[in-house]
């Protein structure tokens, strides 16, 4: 069975320039709903050695990683114990990078990059040549408190989507890039992994979820997907790649909202909600939801469909807007 | 540009023993994006390294020099900065230099300062260290404190550096 933890994949403590100590942090996270956090400090690994009193007082999962706070963009290295150099990178070296950065365990993802570069953020806006998307492993998507209505989250959401397009399959994050404050009444986002119940190493689970396309991003409801193909009784869930024998086949797309997840750590206004599906083609549907109705089902014709994914719209803080989307189901011929 | 003394320093009018690197440095924009790095020996075992960091000015406040920067920044990583954007270009002041300290031992990385204090009196022992930096014996051999210069946005920036072992 898998079960779906709550995340915060970007962090920092006070061995950068956050405001709490690792400690702090995770007692913090754990009082707002999470179950795992992300040390991701800047440029240093020294606070991997709070971790074990870290996730024993507060309950929680840390997940080692570091941020390479660069002169050309922020990567984070996701699931190391040791520390991956980024000094001697430049502009057009990012791939031998990420090799790097796989080479020690670790997965690599882009960091906020549509963020306000030089000299307002130093090296925050991304500027790396990329010659190999295939190699990157994830994109922080939403960055941010109240993420979806910023015109960074909205353009990198745009550049994630652009990439699916173009067929490379790598997943959407949310990294809060969390330095320990408040954020007021704003609501905060969250990366769901699904993981397997009875994982027992939690940094090898995380990183097979996020690598896997496992994951799910809200700032309320948790929102789940699956497809069934016609004639075919297998069910395929996020990160999947369903293999159709026939271009004519339809899909079953069901969407599941769990209202239940963070308990009165958020709220939706009382407005009308929608569940649409998204891929390479565009918006393929759309229907309406409530509180009562917790799931729904589309038809979805499979002719040149390459991936699905399902958004959540409603409101929020008296703005209307996304409130949660989904990572991929992929499509592709074969057996 | 910088001025080392090895072996003894007079500072303060106290000479102090241990002394690997005492350096100061002029930065200027053009400098940005660089990195300057410090290698010196350690010729035997020791039980503290200290690493006093310091640079200034740390703010641009010449109004007419941030516009000008801010609003090229604006252009460059807004997709379509529109008139109300660029006006919003004081809601960005002051603008900062940001320089951080990271250092390598002869085995490998002994961690990293990335913050914005200005003034740093930073240290390593066997059982502690600075928030940052990684604890752990100090072996002899070949050190380095290198300075990655973020951002220099004054007209020049100025840093002084002092590395030192023993025990105050």
């Amino acid at each position: 069975m898998r079960k779906w933890i709550p995340c915060e994949l970007h962090t920092h403590t006070v061995n950068s320039d956050g405001e709490l100590t690792l400690t702090e942090l995770a007692k913090k996270a754990r009082d707002m709903g999470f179950s795992c956090i992300a040390l991701t400090d800047h440029n240093t690994i020294s606070g991997h050695w709070e971790r074990d009193k870290a996730q024993a007082e507060s309950g929680i999962d840390i997940v080692r990683g570091l941020e390479w706070t660069t002169f050309y963009g922020h990567m984070v290295a996701m699931g190391i114990d040791k520390y991956v150099d980024w000094r001697e990178i430049g502009p057009k070296d990012i791939d031998r990078g990420i090799a790097n950065i796989h080479q020690a365990g670790g997965l690599a993802g882009v960091a906020h990059p549509f963020c306000m570069g030089s000299p307002m953020c130093t090296g925050c806006y991304w500027s790396y040549e990329i010659k190999d998307w295939s190699k990157v492993d994830y994109i922080e998507v939403w960055s941010e408190p109240f993420p979806s209505i910023e015109a960074k989250n909205i353009r990198a959401f745009r550049l994630w989507t652009d990439l699916l397009n173009q067929g490379y399959r790598l997943t959407a994050v949310s990294g809060r890039d969390w330095h320990g404050g408040d954020c007021g009444s704003d609501p905060v986002s969250v990366t769901y992994l699904g993981i397997e119940e009875d994982a027992k190493d939690m940094e090898k689970a995380v990183k097979e979820a996020i690598a896997g396309g496992r994951a799910s991003l809200t700032m309320g409801p948790l929102l789940l997907m699956q497809a069934e193909l016609e004639k075919d009784s297998s069910l395929y869930a996020l990160g999947d790649i369903a293999y159709i024998k026939c271009r004519n086949q339809k899909a079953k797309v069901t969407v599941n909202i769990d209202y239940s997840v963070r308990k009165d750590k958020w709220s939706l206004d009382d407005a009308d909600m929608s569940i649409a599906l998204f891929g390479n083609v565009g918006k393929l549907c759309e229907g309406k939801i409530s509180r009562e109705r917790s799931e729904i089902s589309f038809e979805v014709p499979l002719e040149n469909l390459k991936w699905v994914r399902a958004e959540l719209y409603g409101r929020m803080k008296n703005i209307d807007t996304m409130i949660a989307f989904t990572n991929p189901i992929y499509f592709e011929e074969g057996a | 540009m910088y001025l080392v003394i090895e072996d003894l320093l007079i500072e303060k009018g106290v000479v102090r023993t241990g002394t690997l690197i005492f350096a100061e440095g002029k930065l200027t924009p053009a400098c940005s994006k660089s990195h300057i790095k410090y290698t010196f020996n350690l010729p035997v075992q020791s039980r503290r390294l200290n690493i006093d960091f310091e640079y200034q000015p740390k703010k641009l406040f010449d109004e007419e020099r941030s516009k000008m920067l801010i609003q090229e920044g604006l252009r460059r990583f807004c997709e379509n900065p529109d008139e109300n954007e660029l006006n919003s270009w004081k809601s960005y002041m002051p603008l900062s230099n940001l320089l951080t300290i990271s250092i390598d031992d002869p085995k490998g990385f002994r961690g990293s300062v990335h913050r914005h204090t200005p003034v740093q009196h930073l240290f390593i022992t066997e059982d502690a260290a600075s928030p940052g930096l990684i604890q752990g014996s100090l072996p002899e051999g070949q050190w380095s404190v290198t300075i990655s210069v973020h951002a220099v946005v004054t007209e020049e920036c100025c840093y002084k550096l002092h590395v030192w072992e023993g025990d105050d």
